[in-house]
């Protein structure tokens, strides 16, 4: 008990506490570490095989190079795109790494998936509702709302250009094998596709393989074999991610940022970042989270928001299924260094939790409660 | 996944390989079903996940089915057949297939020159997800380890939530039954109705934030279910834990208790139901903060119960 405080003119009778005289592993310590790591997991869960069944479609379906015909030919507006493809597709972050990864195999310029993969967990119709959501009881349900979705855009796509740049200059080097577009060309012969294959390892069948005539199990069969290896490749990096998560939310806790406030406020937007990469919450449910640090001002709030979903410490080692690690570098630190400064902008224009597009005065009369209770007296 | 690098190792890794990507897609899966149907999804997700959790896990095991079909008719076809004519038509079908993810590793360079491809290896030296890696299915089968342990079995412990619930404005003030009768500026005489309604911990939080709505709480008598959590033997807190979407993001909801009477019957950390009325504090050091508490007369108000299905409130 000695977390109580004490407090003068407040005295307590601070009660026997057993648990002081146990070892420091403590078995419900250990419950709350499986706690953490298995709801984080299996939350994920479905939403990867999601993305896995859905790049297991693309594979086998969509043929090479029908994506890029797609897509229009000017950088800016094919990463714009990308960037609100979410606002069509939307997808969570962990399903999103998956589906992303076929597409840029089959040819979709690496500008357009980093936008969608950035900014589709945070520009789609399910988080945006839950932010309003969230954030409507404190009357600032819009702003909030606007100002992730914006933050998240720009960020996204500034991101994608910096990435696509990369790219004109390094190549398919930086991406892993999985990853990287297929050649134009299919020179795929017959004679290419022998029994040879499973000891020269030189011929790609799937590069002929979407949009030709097979039987029905034998399609089924190739969409569960994609399905299946890109299912348990994430699910691995899922699961160290869950791990590393869950280890880290026993030293770091939302109190602990949460006891900050009031300090210096670069601090706190760094302190509630580096929250968001620590807890690795799903971005539907991270705006709930938010929405409970009610001493914060916004800005280290929306810091939460939009970092949460484009970088976290499962996002992390998913990612290197996708991207090397020069990529993933540059990734990173745009994404940070970006959210930390436009954070501190905001910072100083909108330090209160006061709605600025409603008039504070009309907001005392907001939320009536939902129901009344019958057995008063 | 294994093949494109094992040069020179045999082909038995190949199939290994895919038999443990398949037996661990089915784990996996299965898995996922028994953690529905066990109801262990309580302790982790909101009842709004059960159900795609257990959908996932059937869906996950129907594709390892299937694949599994698929590996044991090109194994059958490949013992079977020497590598003849008709043979090798079979596999270009078959194998091609179950090498794609493999190979496009030889893609990423030369299509046409099969000797850039040795350069290719250089820089996969981070990651490559080639040769036979038996690291990758033993965390794969840490998950399914636990599910067959029977793990998470009950929720958080009390400790867990020591900062959230003895820090801040509500441990702070010592609230009696005296302050909260002068702030809430209330006669002090109770009537109250033999069964009261029950609310949630998460109604009490909105309405504290209305004064509208406050005030019409105020004095009203109901029942609350949550978990236990002393200040001392007659201040203490009652709290339930709030998630949107799984355990992680838990948030603890907290309505404070006061009463003139030692309470004995229940520990940290233990679910009781409480008959009281509904008072609110104004939070001593921030304007526009409220904190409900609930108002107990009698010892028999507080009752310890056993742990309820859903152990979380969700919105």
């Amino acid at each position: 008990m000695e977390v109580l405080p004490a407090r003068a003119g407040c005295p307590r009778t601070p009660l026997p506490d057993p648990d002081k005289r146990l070892p420091s592993v403590d078995p419900r310590a250990v419950q709350d570490f499986v706690i953490n790591f298995t709801s984080i997991l299996w939350e994920a869960f479905p939403f990867v095989i999601l993305g896995a069944l859905i790049a297991g479609i693309l594979e086998e379906m969509v043929p090479q190079q029908t994506l890029t015909k797609l897509i229009p030919k000017s950088r800016t507006l094919a990463i714009g795109i990308g960037g609100l493809l979410g606002l069509v597709f939307p997808m969570c972050e962990c399903g999103i790494v998956p589906v992303m990864r076929r597409l840029l195999r089959k040819g979709m310029p690496l500008g357009t998936c980093v936008a969608y993969m950035l900014a589709g967990p945070i520009i789609n119709l399910v988080v945006i509702t839950s932010t309003a959501v969230a954030f409507g009881p404190h009357g600032i349900g819009a702003e909030m709302v606007l100002l992730r979705c914006g933050m998240g855009f720009v960020i996204a796509c500034t991101t994608a250009f910096l990435v696509q740049r990369q790219y004109d200059r390094e190549g398919p080097s930086l991406l892993t094998p999985l990853a990287a577009p297929l050649p134009t060309e299919t020179p795929l012969t017959e004679k290419a596709v022998s029994l040879d294959v499973l000891a020269t390892p030189d011929v790609h069948p799937a590069e002929a393989r979407a949009g030709q005539k097979r039987s029905a199990f034998q399609r089924i069969a190739n969409i569960s074999e994609t399905s299946l290896h890109d299912f348990t490749d994430i699910m691995l990096f899922l699961t160290l991610g869950s791990l590393m998560a869950a280890t880290a939310k026993m030293f770091l806790s939302p109190t602990d940022v949460a006891s900050l406030s009031g300090s210096f406020s670069p601090l706190l937007i760094l302190a509630m970042m580096g929250l968001a990469v620590v807890m690795c919450l799903c971005s539907e449910a991270d705006a709930f989270v938010a929405a409970s640090f009610t001493t914060l001002a916004p800005a280290p709030k929306l810091a939460f928001l939009v970092l949460g979903p484009m970088f976290d410490l499962k996002l992390l080692l998913m990612f290197t299924r996708v991207f090397r690690k020069r990529l993933i570098v540059t990734i990173v630190i745009s994404v940070v260094v970006q959210t930390f400064i436009y954070a501190n902008i905001l910072n100083m224009v909108w330090s209160e939790n006061v709605s600025f597009l409603n008039p504070p005065a009309a907001q005392e009369l907001q939320t009536p409660p939902t129901s009344t209770p019958q057995g008063g007296n | 996944m294994a093949h494109s690098h094992a040069q020179g190792a045999p082909e038995g890794t190949y199939l290994l390989d895919q038999v443990c990507t398949v037996a661990a897609s089915l784990g996996l899966g299965l898995s996922a079903v028994w953690l529905y149907q066990a109801g262990t999804l309580r302790y982790i997700l909101v009842p709004g996940f059960w159900k795609p959790v257990a959908i996932g896990g059937v869906l996950v095991a129907l594709l390892s089915v299937v694949r599994l079909i698929a590996l044991v008719r090109l194994t059958m076809l490949a013992r079977a057949e020497t590598p003849g004519q008709e043979a090798e038509h079979v596999h270009d079908e078959n194998c091609g297939h179950d090498q794609s993810h493999d190979h496009s590793h030889s893609h990423s360079h030369s299509h046409a020159a099969p000797a850039v491809d040795e350069d290719a290896h250089d820089h996969g030296d981070d990651d490559h997800d080639h040769g036979w890696a038996p690291w990758r299915y033993i965390v794969l089968a840490l998950p399914i380890v636990l599910v067959l342990l029977k793990i998470p079995n009950d929720g958080f412990s009390a400790d867990r939530w020591n900062k959230e619930l003895a820090g801040g404005a509500i441990a702070v003030q010592r609230v009696s039954i005296t302050t909260v009768g002068a702030v809430a500026g209330a006669p002090w005489v109770l009537t109250r109705k033999s069964d009261p309604k029950s609310v949630m911990f998460n109604e009490l939080t909105i309405v504290a934030a209305s004064a509208q709505a406050r005030a019409q709480y105020t004095g009203k008598f109901v029942r609350l279910t949550g978990q236990f959590f002393p200040y001392d033997d007659r201040n203490f807190t009652l709290y339930r834990l709030k998630i949107s979407c799984c355990a992680s993001d838990a948030v603890p909801l907290k309505v404070r208790i006061a009463c003139d009477f030692v309470v004995s019957n229940a520990n940290k950390g233990d679910w009781v139901e409480v008959i009281g009325e509904v008072q609110f504090v104004k939070s001593p050091d921030k304007e526009n903060e409220w904190t409900p508490v609930m108002i107990i007369q009698e010892l028999k108000d507080i009752k310890p119960i056993e742990k309820p299905l859903e152990l979380y409130e969700s919105v």
